[in-house]
């Protein structure tokens, strides 16, 4: 009988061992778990080495002391797979939170002083990433710059800038533009490596709203095409379709006027907005 | 209670000594494991999948103004179906589900002045959900809201849906990332959620406002000829010639056009207004014409000019040409404005036309010109000279 309590006592001690007191408690902390059965549950499907943080304690612990058990795992390689539509992240310091960042870079744009002969543009830039989400895409809120009651005359969906002082016009894309040259214009430029829409391994970030059916980039999608432009507040200038680093997205502003465009200082203001479904 | 079987009956020979030997430690561990997983379930918590992930979610800014009170909409999928009774939602610094009572704003953001209202939501939202208060789900916190429903609505699994809140308060910091949650309940009473069923963080960003300026000078053309078209090709000098001037007639009428050409975009348009001189000879006579529109008659001494088209003599010679082009018109100044009928001053900043308080393209105008005598009249070179003059109002 005695041996009999020694095997019980045994079992107590490896049941405690394997789950311990607390254990399986916190590891179903609610919180986004993407994998689930029955009985358990996977919080964040992220799995990696530990390399940075400490893997264990007195009680044992994969997950480092972040948040609520948020993983950020990783070795020291840093790469992704991806496919169409998702793409898994590793690294150093990969984090579990969803990430949204947007960093409009200047808080002003003038086109200066506007002419009836010659077409006036300017650029701004802004970057965006992602993280753990299903992609993003950015809006723009606002109205052309106004005077006296009077807003410059948007441009409709992929509109060729007129001759100068043909048309009253005002739009914007996101490519380089080279008729008329538009200095400073530039394509979504990925980082951290530099490279174009569809080039690069780490981000995705590209001119207009990839979810735009029935259109191609570069084609006939608004705000994708080179010098063709747009303006309609609420519009999707720019997307991606899934998890994403930074993309440095440039601004090409045009206008144009006529002889009629009421003269004074025009002014107004744009906003972007960001939204990233995780 | 557990007790050993003596199975050691005949040991013969050393393997059977053994069989029975591992037969017996494989019962036992047998016995054991099913101890262990009974065990093991004691510790193994009811609620592991009780919250799932919402997927398919976002959250979007009405603005992304820093420090700007604004709506989210809110959009999600439940991973489970389930009769949910409040919906909460907070603004953190942090996505991650850590519990109602913890979550730190960020940069002043505030959602003690959210609200909910039916009007606008889709559906189940758009009717009996209100915002809640401190006898369901709660009040409005600094950093949560929440709807509620006491009868509750059946999310389903794999449906979207969409909650628009308005009232939020995000960070006022340019450029900044912060988050929010938003959980399915399936209770609430007593200000407080229960029976949490999904949970999804999302994250978000302040942006910058960016201010857009362009100037347009101000501009006023006005181009005074003989001919032309558009005010770029107005020309031809500023004497005009008559039909019929050499010698005047009696019996005939003197006639003969000028140009002058006008844009502007001026907000308040352009007025034109001229100051001539009397039509008179060196020694000769003076015409004294009415202001008032008088028709031209041959044999009566007269000397004017409309903007209109006219036949010279009344029904017979076409000559003159209505305003045409741009906003620019003459209708408010009858006296230069009725065909075949004509008026001169020189009285001095007499208005003849304007673009209608507006910003005007190119406006041609046809000054017809109209002269007649009598045996009175003494011979002579007879000439007058009006200055047109274009003022915009900015």
């Amino acid at each position: 009988m005695r041996g009999w309590y020694r095997q019980v006592a045994v079992v107590l001690v490896l049941c405690v061992g394997l789950f311990g007191v607390s254990g399986p408690v916190s590891a179903t902390t609610p919180g986004d778990p993407s994998a689930t059965s029955p009985s358990y549950s996977v919080i964040e499907s992220e799995i990696g080495g530990n390399g940075q943080f400490s893997s264990s304690s007195n009680n044992f612990n994969i997950n480092p002391n972040i948040d609520d058990g948020g993983s950020s795992l990783g070795e020291s390689v840093v790469g992704n797979s991806a496919s169409t539509s998702y793409l898994t992240n590793s690294g150093f310091n990969t984090t579990a939170q969803p990430g949204l960042s947007l960093v409009v870079n200047q808080s002003s744009m003038d086109l200066g002083v506007l002419s009836t002969v010659i077409t006036s543009a300017n650029t701004a830039t802004f970057t965006v990433s992602d993280y753990t989400s299903y992609g993003y895409v950015v809006q723009v809120f606002g109205t052309p710059p106004a005077y006296n009651g009077h807003q410059l005359t948007a441009m409709g969906n992929n509109t060729s800038p007129a001759s100068a002082g043909a048309a009253e016009q005002f739009g914007i894309n996101l490519r380089a533009n080279n008729s008329p040259n538009v200095t400073g214009s530039a394509d979504p430029l990925e980082v951290p490596d530099n490279a174009a829409f569809g080039s690069s391994t780490f981000s995705y970030g590209q001119a207009g709203n990839y979810g735009q059916g029935g259109t191609t980039y570069g084609v006939d999608r608004t705000y994708s095409v080179p010098n063709k432009y747009t303006f309609n507040s609420g519009d999707i200038i720019a997307s991606a379709s899934k998890t994403s680093g930074p993309t440095l997205y440039t601004i090409s502003f045009l206008a144009n006027i006529t002889n009629v465009t009421p003269g004074g200082r025009y002014a107004g203001n744009l906003t972007f907005v960001a939204t990233g479904t995780f | 209670m557990f007790k050993e079987k003596d199975t050691i009956n005949f040991m013969n020979t050393r393997s059977d000594i053994l069989r029975a030997h591992y037969l017996r430690f494989a019962r036992k561990i047998s016995v054991w494991a099913g101890v262990a997983s009974i065990v093991a379930g004691l510790f193994v918590p009811a609620g592991a999948s009780a919250v799932g992930q919402l997927t398919v979610r976002s959250a979007t800014l009405g603005t992304s103004t820093a420090g700007a009170t604004t709506n989210i909409s809110f959009s999600f999928k439940p991973a489970n179906t389930a009769t949910i009774k409040a919906i909460t939602f907070q603004l953190c610094s942090s996505p991650l589900d850590l519990g109602l009572g913890t979550c730190t704003a960020v940069a002043s953001s505030t959602m003690a002045s959210a609200a909910f209202t039916t009007a606008g939501q889709s559906a189940p939202f758009n009717a009996s959900w209100a915002l809640g208060t401190g006898s369901d789900c709660g009040a409005d916190t600094s950093t949560r809201a929440c709807i509620f429903f006491t009868t509750g609505s059946s999310l389903t699994s794999g449906t979207q849906y969409t909650v628009n809140i308005t009232g939020i308060t995000i960070p006022n910091t340019a450029n900044t990332q912060f988050y929010t949650r938003i959980a399915t309940w399936t209770g609430a009473a007593a200000g407080t959620p229960s029976g949490e069923t999904d949970f999804g963080g999302e994250a978000l960003s302040t942006g910058t406002t960016m201010s857009e300026s362009a100037t347009v000078q101000e501009s006023l053309v006005f181009a005074l000829g003989t001919s032309g078209t558009t005010c770029a090709n107005v020309a031809g000098g500023g004497t005009v010639s008559m039909t019929n001037s050499a010698p005047m007639s009696t019996a005939t009428d003197t006639y003969g056009t000028g140009k002058m050409c006008a844009n502007t975009n001026a907000s308040g348009g352009y007025v034109i207004t001229y100051t001539g001189t009397a039509f008179a000879a060196s020694g000769g006579s003076t015409f004294t014409a009415p202001v008032s529109l008088f028709t031209a008659t041959a044999g009566t001494p007269n000397f004017g000019f409309n903007l209109k088209a006219d036949t010279m003599p009344v029904g017979s010679v076409a000559s003159g040409a209505d305003p045409s082009g741009g906003g620019g018109r003459c209708t408010p100044y009858t006296n230069y404005c009725t065909a075949n009928q004509y008026s001169y001053s020189t009285a001095g900043g007499i208005a003849v036309a304007d673009s209608n308080s507006a910003p005007s393209a190119d406006t041609i105008y046809t000054m017809n010109y109209v002269a007649e005598i009598d045996n009175t009249i003494k011979s002579g070179v007879y000439t007058a000279t009006q200055v047109f003059i274009a003022t915009g109002t900015f």
